[in-house]
């Protein structure tokens, strides 16, 4: 071998993995966050990350509903308004609400069951970094997605094929440019990551229970983690088949959804639903999960009939697996297809309404505390509830028939996405800032925000419905003046601007929070679950002692004990909720912090970059650039130690 | 690879297993999916090309074309392959004994036999390349290259990973402890090898 | 090599559509590898501190893992089964007995290399729970998806 620097010995790899580990201990500021492996701020990145990708798409929610307030409009043209809702589609799904709940599933899940980490704290920081670099090379395709497949051209670029990019739209012929090339691309990407989540998250929960803590003791949003994580790693590998097909028919002239060569874009629409369904099902899960954990606190009762939530919960994912053909009815897939389809679809509300009817049930009778993190969860069971009972519409195929591609369906899924999911994510924010900041958010802010979010997302999405019965398509530039529409559609638009400003409400809540000067100790809301029961924020190790679990709703048990009428009194000696012990993280073994899940998370979009440009002799060596900078990644990674 | 990679090393996980073997097997229950598609898409344009070459003889326009399908070669790797697997699991009894030269023969053994295997799929590619079948010339052509291509690349990753564990075990000094090393690499080789049983059978021999 | 000079001369669209480059991308990457080997200014070696083995080389197995020569003989009944397919094949039988040996036999291999390399039958059960979790989910989906396509699995 060569390379030896004579009479030197050389160090071995693991000295010099050792120096960079040593040196990456010593980080300060924004270093020692990128070097991390901790769960807490990983999680706090991947929110960070998530909000403002959030106020990417909503700008361009914003220009679409500016467009379309008034008949006739062209503040955007006709093509540069298939790229913004395709983006928006995109961003909000992939770059919102999925990294929004992973951001849920990374603070809470190793707190919950009495962990000091995830069970594989430099893969879960590689799923970061590749979740930020997937979304920023999505994103950067509205500068590069040109017709002429050049750099910015004064143009926006971005994908026009819809976030189903169904087949033959996405093909060379009808949509020129890079754009979907950097679409496929960046949602390979972002599968990578969520599939390394994915995977992650089931190891965690199944192996890193604290001692007692059984699965029917955990907490729900736990078991929607577990349930999430396992539609994540078998709905993810369907679609990257068909990314990689349409990549290839795009890129090197594949014939797999050409009909001229006998090909069927049926293929697509079938392998896209059979993960976009369960992808319903990602999104949403978490979101139950949260708002399972926030009723019972601020109802003071346990949850009703935990193990009917559970069960139900665990149903819904696996029905989610045999509906997704409700999406292509009018496909012409035949009668029996279509009736055994619907049926389906029609039983997966059964656990959905039992679900609804636990929470209601949580509720009922219980000394309920209204504030922010409630209001949220309250308003997710109403909305949800509608968002729901539309989806049972579609599910009749005659009714489906008529409602397709209508705004009918826009303002179904905003329904469930918006009203529910974000509603939630929104309700979990406000119920575990206080536990990862040390602060409250602030409650009067805290109810504006609810309070014009709610008014504003209704006056969006319920004209919406109408529009859609009275006819109006999805994914129009613009209509006419005399077709009745400009009046639901302005109103709509005005909802979109007052969802915009709670927005703005919920960020000056977060910097007038953050200024403020009170404290909040480890149990500001006198929750029932372990991550309570430390300090807030949390140290790095979590626990100074694994707790030993005894019973569902532990730490809510310690602290209060039934009396013979059954109802909750707090027990006399406080022993068990002082959190005292300073300096208590002596010995404890954290993962040393590491680079390397960065350096490995940076080569694909080299690597992606290098395909799109192939033709581009300067471009092209990015492949084996990218390909080296993940190798390198990767053999460093698995040769460090893991701790120091 | 050789720490436990639970933050605790004397940590005893919830259920007794360990960790890297439970994310190995989720991976794998995973990749049946990705494969599942890439296959299921074989069969689905199975006989749909709407141009020649096909696997097997077909006509088109009156005029006879011979099948590319060579089943005596295919034989032969894929029963390579299906050796390189007893190979693999005779190195992971190897380890399991302390014995580590037995380790460092048997790795080599399947990685030679790995690239037996490639090399054999580059000369089929090749020859159907020569017949006039590429990526693009029919259905047939797009379905079978993008199916066997990504299990050959899985099979390269395997190479790649034998070869870095050969290296790695034979200059360190590795015992029954580090077994599990190869016990996962095992899965993940003994995978590839099913999923190319699968594909064996579907698509070479099964023609409907 | 003929196939080095075709990528030269055709550029990548073309080494794509030549899908040759199945060899040709493990070729690049091994070669990538020893030539990062042979470059590195590191001694490659593990980061364990080397301590040289008195452990004897023992001559059992340990618990719940079957013997060397159990492996083996799993093998050259594998090798038998792969013998016998390829021989059906050559053999003039009726389309759906074919199929239907075809397709057992390969199961059978399927299924014991699963067992006995991959360690199903002694190990948790919970990775055979997962495993046929996605076979059986995955032949679901599609076995639907061809029927509503008009076509089958075979
Ligand atoms: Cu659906």
């Amino acid at each position: 071998m060569s390379g030896a620097v004579i009479g030197q010995q050389r160090p071995t790899i693991g000295e010099a993995l050792r120096r960079i580990r040593l040196e990456a201990a010593t980080y300060h500021g924004v270093w020692s966050w990128i070097a991390t492996v901790d769960h807490k701020r990983i999680g706090l990145m991947y929110g960070a990350t998530a909000f403002v990708f959030f106020l990417v798409g909503g700008v361009e929610a914003l220009i679409i509903r500016l467009q379309l307030a008034r008949p006739d409009a062209s503040l955007v043209d006709p093509d540069q308004f298939n790229r913004l809702f395709t983006m928006h589609g995109t961003t909000m799904v992939f770059l919102v609400v999925m990294p929004l709940s992973a951001a849920f599933f990374n603070l809470l899940v190793p707190l919950m069951i009495g962990a000091r980490d995830v069970a594989f704290p430099r893969l879960n920081a590689f799923s970061y970094w590749v979740f930020l670099t997937g979304g920023l090379f999505m994103t950067a395709s509205f500068f590069t997605g040109n017709p002429a497949g050049a750099f910015f051209e004064g143009h926006l670029g971005a994908p026009d094929g819809g976030w189903f990019g169904y087949a033959p739209l996405t093909s060379t012929q009808f949509s020129q440019g890079t754009g979907i090339d950097f679409w496929a691309f960046g949602l390979l990407i972002l599968g990578v990551s969520s599939m390394a989540g994915g995977f992650n998250f089931i190891v965690t929960i199944i192996n890193m229970r604290a001692p007692g803590m059984t699965l029917f003791r955990m907490p729900v949003f736990v078991w929607m983690t577990l349930a999430t994580s396992f539609l994540i790693i078998f709905a993810m590998p369907i679609i990257t088949v068909a990314l990689f097909q349409l990549l290839f028919d795009r890129l090197f002239g594949g014939v797999f959804f050409s009909v001229a060569d006998g090909g069927t874009p049926l293929l697509w629409q079938h392998m896209f639903w059979l993960f976009g369904h369960p992808e319903v099902y990602i999104l949403i899960l978490p979101a139950m999960g949260i708002v399972s954990e926030i009723l019972p606190t601020f109802s003071r009762k346990p949850l009703f009939g935990y193990p009917f939530v559970v069960f139900s919960g665990l149903a819904i994912a696996f029905m989610s697996w045999g509906v997704w053909a409700h999406h292509m009815y009018t496909t012409g897939l035949g009668t029996t297809a279509n009736a055994a389809f619907g049926v389906a679809t029609i039983l997966i509300s059964v656990p959905t309404g039992i679900k609804i009817f636990n929470w209601l049930g949580t509720m009922w009778g219980g000394s309920i505390k209204i504030n922010t993190p409630l209001l949220f969860s309250v308003g997710f069971i109403a909305m949800f509830t509608i968002g729901g009972l539309t989806g049972v519409m579609h599910s009749m195929v005659p009714s489906d028939y008529q409602q397709q591609d209508t705004y009918f369906v826009v303002a179904h899924f905003h329904q469930v996405l918006v009203g529910g999911a974000l509603f939630g994510l929104f309700g979990g924010i406000y119920y575990w800032f206080p536990k990862f900041s040390g602060r409250l958010l602030n409650e009067k802010w805290g109810q504006l925000h609810f309070w014009t979010m709610f008014v504003g997302f209704n006056l969006t999405f319920q004209p919406m419905m109408i529009l859609g019965l009275l006819g109006m398509p999805r994914r129009i530039s613009s209509y006419s003046d005399g077709l009745g529409w400009g009046f639901w559609n302005m109103m709509a638009t005005a909802g979109a601007f007052l969802i915009a400003f709670s927005v703005v409400a919920f960020i000056v809540n977060v910097v007038v929070s953050m200024r403020s000067r009170e404290r909040v100790g480890g149990d500001p809301w006198d929750g029932r679950t372990l991550e309570w029961a430390i300090p807030s924020p949390p140290p790095a190790y979590n626990f100074a002692t694994i707790p030993t679990v005894k019973a569902l709703d532990d730490f809510w048990n310690t602290k209060y004990v039934e009396n013979e009428a059954g109802i909750p009194v707090p027990v006399v000696a406080d022993g068990a909720n002082g959190d005292d012990e300073e300096d208590a993280g002596h010995g404890i073994h954290l993962p040393s912090p590491s680079v390397l899940p960065l350096i490995a998370a940076l080569g694909p979009v080299f690597i992606a970059t290098g395909f799109i440009y192939h033709g581009n002799p300067w471009l092209l060596p990015l492949i084996p650039v990218g390909a080296v900078t993940t190798l390198v990644g990767l053999y460093g990674w698995a040769l460090e130690p893991v701790t120091e | 690879m050789q720490h436990a990679p639970t933050i605790d090393p004397g940590h005893e996980t919830s259920t007794g297993i360990d960790n890297r073997k439970l994310l190995m097997w989720l991976f794998l229950a995973s990749e049946v999916l990705f494969f599942g598609g890439l296959i299921g898409t074989y069969l689905l344009y199975r006989n749909s090309s709407v141009a020649p070459p096909c696997p097997t003889d077909c006509v088109f326009d009156g005029v006879t074309y011979q099948g590319l399908f060579d089943i005596p070669f295919t034989s032969i790797s894929a029963f390579v392959l299906l050796m390189s697997s007893v190979t693999m699991v005779l190195a992971l009894a190897a380890i399991q004994r302390n014995n580590k030269r037995g380790l460092g023969i048997w790795l080599l053994a399947t990685a030679l036999l790995g690239m037996t295997f490639l090399a054999g799929q580059a000369f089929e590619f090749t020859e159907f390349y020569h017949e006039g079948l590429t990526l693009n010339t029919n259905l047939f052509g797009t379905t079978f290259f993008v199916l066997t291509g990504f299990h050959g690349a899985h099979v390269s990753v395997g190479v790649l990973l034998l070869v870095s564990m050969f290296i790695v075990s034979q200059r360190n000094d590795w015992t029954k402890e580090h077994s599990l090393n190869v016990e996962l690499l095992g899965l993940y080789w003994h995978f590839v090898d099913i999923v190319w049983i699968v594909i064996f059978t579907l698509v070479y021999l099964i023609q409907t | 090599m003929e196939l080095a000079a075709l990528v030269l001369a055709t550029g990548v669209k073309a080494f794509f559509q030549s899908p040759a480059y199945v060899i040709g991308v493990p070729l690049v990457a091994v070669g990538g590898l020893a030539l990062m080997l042979a470059l590195t200014p590191f001694e490659l070696r593990w980061p364990a501190p080397i301590r040289e083995s008195d452990l004897p080389v023992l001559d059992d197995p340990p618990e719940g893992h079957p013997d060397a020569s159990e492996y083996v003989k799993v093998g050259v009944f594998l090798a038998v089964v792969t013998a016998v397919e390829v021989a059906l094949y050559y053999l003039d039988l009726a389309e759906g007995a074919l199929l239907g040996l075809l397709l057992a036999l390969s199961a059978l291999k399927f299924i014991l290399v699963v067992m006995w390399f991959m360690h199903l039958k002694f190990d948790n059960r919970l990775f055979s729970t997962m495993f046929t979790g996605g076979m059986i989910l995955v032949l679901a989906l599609f076995t639907i998806v061809l029927a509503t396509l008009g076509s089958s699995l075979v």
